[in-house]
């Protein structure tokens, strides 16, 4: 890859996965510490307690992932997983409109956190587990 | 008519990709109706079925997952970890190379100073060499053995001669191809154990000095630490070398088994400051090692060549060599008589050698192996009159007490080993020795790595393989009837009939 390229997509991916940390550690925190909000979404799916808190530990996981140098890509996968959950949640039992306050906004914010995890594992792919070699093996071959 | 059963890969790849599909929406069902927790089964197929959509349709370096998608990569994952496997679960005692188990196993027992002995016969078929030894009716007492003894530059008179008094040498390593740690361990143990250490070409020995071993510094094609920029000997640097207490000999390495004829590129990435400045390059570039020392382009400017480095430094001063063709090195010993100088000692390293990193073919296909080198050399020497004027030394995979005896046997006067010394050193023959992952920590630079490598230990194990080994080689000795080392010769080998050829 170009060297300034290089470098401007590190520094994008660093940019995008601080703030994508930020908002998995804030989600991660409200569900382990039993946010009343996220109490009664988990109620609504019957996954009172411990569903809350295993999504809450994969959260907190991909925050931690996510900014750290060599894992990024991993954490953003993780919390990609995590997102398309969500969307299954919102799309079958919860409505993608919570209340008339929300008005959407939550679906909103979980669009762009899924968006922006696809941006890191895009712009860290070498780093993904088990494809990221052959993004290496792509760019010899169109190096080439 | 199909007789046997056989997996049909392409009909089983396309089951399991529908598979991955279905499974979608039958976890989503139940995630609906069932309970919320199979979604987790949902989101993993979604993830699933996206990677083989990327396998089938988006990567195109492999064929097979092209083809076949998630189910090919078993392959891959399988094939990755067999080399583990087999060493761990399928390969016989003496089927791995370079070494088998129980070559491995001898020295690793001989390095802790445990019993390496065995019982109830060879687990080899007889004869599993070419050359076997011959013991005597009448064995020698243990009492009556003499100890080794070898004086290096006492042909030319020299003052600063050296002797050793152990047939092992440590061969050529150098700081770059090892690691900080193993270097130190294998200086402490040397020194412990009072035998000569190879430096390698590795320029200036920072490390090897530091546990104060006895050195042997080797100048390679590329005279790391003793170049001009031009690639010329630096006498000054050279002089300054010779001058350390603890460099008691220098040795000039023509080839090597392990790659003779080739020289070497050292990538600008492994060139880290430190490593510039010890082998006196630039960190800024790759740099290209050449085949051949810039001041020897035939027999007469070789022989030259060593004199020079003789008459600079005052030590005894060898050459190594990879024998190739015998006419050249005919050539080489008529040039050494006509200017009435020879090197203090001639390595030989058979082809079988393993410390270096070159192309496949090197490895295998190139150079004279040490069984069929080493009679020749000896024979012709001889037939020269010329064989008392030097020493010789053998090398080349000779890390067991029996194949370093073959080699006293059929001339050398002393046996280098470096493999041996890994082994003892607890390499696991993982044959990563050129990616800086070795997972022993021996041939690495990755702390993390060479955390492992206890240098007070590794040391102390060092110590141990070269006292045990002695301790064989002069067992076997007596039992084959002589009193000293020096007095083996090829009459005390015996070759298998259709083999014949070699000694005679």
């Amino acid at each position: 890859m170009h060297k300034v390229t290089g470098r401007l997509s590190k520094i994008l991916s660093i940019i995008l996965g601080t703030a994508l940390s930020a908002v998995f550690f804030m989600a991660a925190w409200a569900k382990v510490s039993g946010n009343p909000g996220t109490k009664e979404v988990f109620t609504t799916l019957e996954m009172e307690p411990h569903g809350r808190i295993i999504i809450g530990i994969i959260e907190a996981a991909a925050a931690f992932l996510l900014v750290t140098h060599k894992y990024s890509a991993t954490g953003a996968l993780l919390g990609f997983a995590v997102m398309i959950g969500a969307f299954i949640a919102h799309g079958t039992k919860l409505g993608f409109v919570l209340s008339e306050a929300d008005g959407g906004f939550l679906s909103l914010q979980m669009l762009i956190a899924a968006s922006l995890c696809l941006g890191v594992m895009w712009l860290e792919r070498h780093d993904l587990p088990i494809v990221g070699k052959l993004f290496d093996l792509e760019d010899e071959r169109t190096s080439l | 008519m199909e007789s046997r059963l056989v997996v049909n890969l392409d009909a089983l790849s396309r089951t399991v990709n529908a598979g991955i599909v279905v499974g979608i929406p039958v976890f989503f069902a139940f995630g609906h109706y069932v309970s919320f927790y199979f979604h987790f089964l949902t989101v993993a197929f979604i993830l699933l079925a996206l990677l083989n959509l990327f396998y089938k349709h988006v990567q195109k370096p492999h064929t097979l997952l092209a083809n076949y998608g998630l189910i090919a990569q078993f392959r891959y994952l399988t094939e990755s970890v067999g080399p583990e496997l087999r060493q761990y679960l399928f390969s016989g005692d003496t089927e791995e190379r370079p070494f088998t188990r129980i070559d491995r196993s001898e020295v690793y027992r001989k390095a802790k100073n445990v019993d390496s002995s065995s019982a109830f016969g060879s687990v080899r078929d007889l004869p599993h060499e070419p050359l076997l030894l011959r013991h005597s009716l009448f064995p020698v007492k243990r009492e009556e053995i003499v100890p080794f003894s070898l004086t290096f530059g006492e042909e030319r008179g020299l003052e600063k001669r050296h002797t050793m008094h152990s047939p092992i040498l440590i061969s050529a390593m150098s700081y770059g191809a090892l690691g900080k740690r193993a270097v130190m361990a294998l200086s402490r143990g040397a020194r412990k154990a009072g035998i000569l250490l190879n430096t390698g070409e590795g320029g200036f020995p920072k490390y090897h000095l530091q546990e104060g071993a006895d050195l042997i510094f080797q100048m390679g094609t590329a005279k790391f630490g003793v170049r001009t920029e031009s690639g010329e000997l630096d006498e000054k640097k050279l002089t300054e070398v010779a001058s350390l207490g603890a460099v008691k000999m220098i040795e000039i390495k023509f080839s090597q088994g392990a790659k003779p004829g080739k020289g070497g590129l050292l990538p600008q990435e492994k060139i880290s400051p430190e490593i510039a400045s010890l082998r006196g390059i630039s960190p800024t570039q790759d740099f290209l090692s050449p085949s051949s020392h810039a001041e020897c382009v035939d027999a007469a400017s070789s022989a030259a060549f060593v004199k020079r480095v003789q008459d600079l430094s005052q030590l005894p001063v060898g050459v190594k060599m990879c024998l190739g063709r015998e006419e050249e090195f005919v050539q080489l010993i008529d040039a050494f008589m006509e200017q009435d100088r020879f090197p203090d000692y001639l390595v030989i390293d058979g082809a079988e050698g393993g410390t270096g990193a070159a192309p496949k073919s090197f490895m295998d296909d190139l150079g004279v192996p040490i069984f069929s080198a080493l009679p020749f050399v000896q024979n012709h020497l001889q037939q020269k009159g010329v064989r008392n004027r030097l020493k010789l030394i053998a090398s080349g995979k000779l890390i067991n007490p029996g194949s370093q005896i073959r080699a006293l046997c059929l001339g050398a006067d002393a046996v280098y080993t470096a493999r041996g010394f890994m082994l003892a050193l607890g390499c696991i023959q993982a044959l990563q020795c050129n990616s800086n992952s070795c997972p022993t920590g021996i041939a690495t630079h990755n702390p993390h790595l060479e955390h492992g490598l206890d240098v007070v230990d590794k040391a102390q194990r060092v110590y141990y393989y070269v006292k045990n080994l002695e301790k064989d080689l002069y067992e076997i000795c007596a039992a084959m009837g002589h009193k000293d080392l020096k007095e083996l010769s090829a009459e005390d080998l015996f070759q298998k009939q259709e083999e014949r050829s070699c000694t005679k």
